[in-house]
């Protein structure tokens, strides 16, 4: 249950939305749309191929949307933009990438097969959402296998990973050499492709 | 068609992360219900029917306030908005005044602070809680008003709680024993709150 507020600031229906408004995602979706429909088309102009990567980015926005966190504090309405601008470039990119190497195949390859992948290149919704229930199902994998470690290490791993920070910057936020630092990463990481490597996948297949 | 499948795919998951949150809070609330319904029962006050009616319905207003209403904004199953949120506070806030000052209003003050309502106040904010870290409501939400709101549930629940178990008339006992103390209890855990939002961002 939730209540319409016209006067409400992007970041506020963003805030609402990642708490799981629902009315505050259909709003949000309804001002961001246009915008982000805009800058695709201005790189892109095929309006299926402009749909579809809008299509993607709300989605990947969705799955990703716990991490939101604003970048610009004194304006938190343009940092709700520039996130999303921030996924539908990615999603851009991935499109064109996926072009270029379907062109490429086709150049080289003979197989019918082929120039029928060259010919539609635009990402197919159905299977992103299989892909994303995927990217979900690692993603808790991971989270999983890094809460498994020891505080000290699982610490270096967060900020390292999901922080971007470089070891220098994590050694001077830990107040350790950044030596020290390293050899955390590195038992942290050993640890995790342990444990990642020894969970059985789903279907049995290893 | 992609983007009602998409719109729809997103509405899915948010109506189902609702429907999660319900079940699961629903029955801690429940519990609770139970305990603090078990508390009153046993020592509820002789003249509760002979209060004033307003102060009496606003008293049941306050339960549900502290039980369902304030909980279900902190834990993401109602998103009111602005003006809303400062009418709720508004009415508590004079619920909270029909319910307590405005029968005292007038009577001869025979007690002042008194140990038992605090300690009454105490134990069951004590409950709630605790009800409310153990369930995860701390962490639920991404808003900071998250925990003011859970707060205001928990000081209200006690607050009514021990007005149903205390029937010492008096302004003063009124300001310093019930609401003093249910203030005391929001403070708490607004505190307990951010600390448990703080470790579960670390965790």
């Amino acid at each position: 249950m939730s209540v319409s507020r016209a006067s409400d600031g992007l970041h506020a229906l963003m805030q609402r939305y990642v708490d799981g408004d629902r009315q505050a995602f259909a709003e949000l979706h309804d001002r961001i749309e246009p915008r982000l429909r805009a800058f695709l088309t201005s790189r892109f102009g095929g309006a299926s191929v402009v749909e579809d990567l809008l299509q993607v980015t709300m989605l990947k926005a969705h799955l990703a949307r716990a991490r939101f966190r604003p970048q610009e504090p004194d304006d938190p309405d343009s940092g709700v933009m520039a996130w999303y601008f921030a996924i539908a470039r990615n999603a851009a990119r991935d499109h064109l990438r996926r072009q270029h190497r379907s062109a490429r195949r086709f150049e080289l390859g003979t197989d019918d097969a082929m120039r029928v992948e060259a010919q539609s290149t635009a990402p197919d919704i159905e299977a992103l959402l299989s892909e994303t229930e995927a990217e979900r199902a690692i993603i808790e994998d991971v989270q999983a296998a890094i809460a498994q470690l020891p505080p000290t290490q699982r610490e270096v791993v967060e900020l390292h990973k999901l922080e971007g920070m470089s070891m220098a910057e994590i050694a001077e936020r830990l107040k350790i050499r950044e030596g020290a630092v390293r050899v955390r990463a590195h038992r942290a990481y050993r640890a995790l492709a342990a444990l990642l490597t020894r969970k059985p996948k789903p279907g049995g297949v290893s | 068609v992609s983007e009602q499948k998409v719109r729809g795919a997103i509405f899915d998951d948010l109506s189902t992360l609702h429907r999660e949150r319900r079940a699961h809070f629903g029955t801690s609330a429940f519990l609770l219900a139970a305990i603090v319904g078990a508390m009153v029962a046993g020592t509820l006050r002789s003249d509760l029917l002979a209060q004033p009616i307003p102060a009496l319905v606003a008293q049941i207003s306050l339960w549900g306030l502290g039980f369902v209403v304030l909980p279900a904004i902190g834990v993401g199953l109602w998103f009111p908005g602005r003006g809303s949120s400062i009418a709720l506070v508004a009415s508590t806030i004079a619920l909270v005044w029909v319910a307590t000052l405005w029968p005292a209003h007038g009577t001869v003050e025979p007690a002042g602070l008194e140990p038992r309502c605090l300690m009454a106040v105490g134990v069951v904010g004590a409950i709630a809680l605790a009800a409310t870290m153990l369930s995860g409501a701390f962490s639920q939400c991404h808003r900071p008003s998250t925990k003011r709101w859970l707060a205001g549930g928990i000081a209200t629940l006690s607050l009514v709680a021990t007005v149903w178990m205390c029937s010492a008339p008096g302004v003063v006992h009124m300001l310093t024993s019930h609401i003093g103390a249910a203030l005391g209890v929001a403070l708490v855990a607004v505190l307990i709150g951010s600390r448990a939002r703080r470790a579960h961002r670390h965790a």
